[in-house]
């Protein structure tokens, strides 16, 4: 009965997130995408506009995947203790 | 001298040794031409992670170490995180534009050898932990 409940509870909160969701549609501004691409080269020295995004202009977006990494890394070492020859 | 598993496993023992040079030039190539063309750190590592997943494929050999591993990898994590803050956040890149493209081959280099490792990690913990 308390998993129904719960199971009930957790799609009725999906659903009204995704609810919330569906009217908002947010756009970037044109002017960003297109400064990128036609500074990318004088900006960061870089011959590829997808490593001068991840490297300088998101450069956050590329140290928290580097966290992520590490995260899950350090999840395995913590919960998968089972057996073990080493 | 390592004995492969079984006498079944001569022929992915050869071929891993043949692509072995292979596979360190490719991700090495991948990560050093990832600000130039498609590629960079997180591809090339993946491919570098090969080297260590591979050889314990056709050897099981358990000499390898995942806690010194694991601080390396840590290491690399700081390094990955000072570097951008002084260069990027500490706006040196554009006080010295000549030090941009030094600064994207050394930012792919770390996340290459970091996302390598990680993996690496990854898949060993795995094997020696949960091989039931």
């Amino acid at each position: 009965m308390k998993q129904i409940a719960v199971v009930v509870f957790v799609v009725l909160l999906m659903g009204f997130v995704l609810y919330l969701a569906n009217g908002e549609r947010e756009m970037l501004p044109n002017e960003v995408s297109r400064y990128y691409i036609e500074h990318f080269t004088e900006d960061t020295g870089a011959g590829n506009a997808v490593a001068a995004i991840y490297l300088n202009y998101r450069m956050y977006d590329t140290i928290f995947e580097a966290l992520i990494l590490i995260t899950s890394v350090i999840g395995m070492m913590h919960f998968f203790t089972i057996g073990g020859n080493k | 001298m390592i004995e492969p598993v079984s006498k079944d496993t001569s022929i992915v023992a050869v071929i891993t040794g043949v692509l072995y040079p292979f596979i360190i030039v490719f991700g090495l190539y991948v990560i050093l031409n990832g600000h130039n063309t498609p590629g960079g750190g997180f591809q090339g590592g993946a491919i570098l992670a090969v080297l260590f997943i591979g050889r314990y494929l056709v050897f099981h050999t358990d000499d390898f170490s995942i806690h010194r591993a694991h601080l390396v990898e840590k290491a690399l994590l700081v390094v990955l995180i000072l570097v951008p803050v002084l260069f990027i956040f500490g706006s040196l890149s554009r006080r010295y534009p000549q030090w941009n493209e030094a600064y994207l081959i050394f930012m792919n280099l770390l996340i290459g050898f970091k996302v390598a490792l990680g993996l690496t990690i990854v898949v060993f913990r795995y094997a020696f932990f949960e091989d039931r």
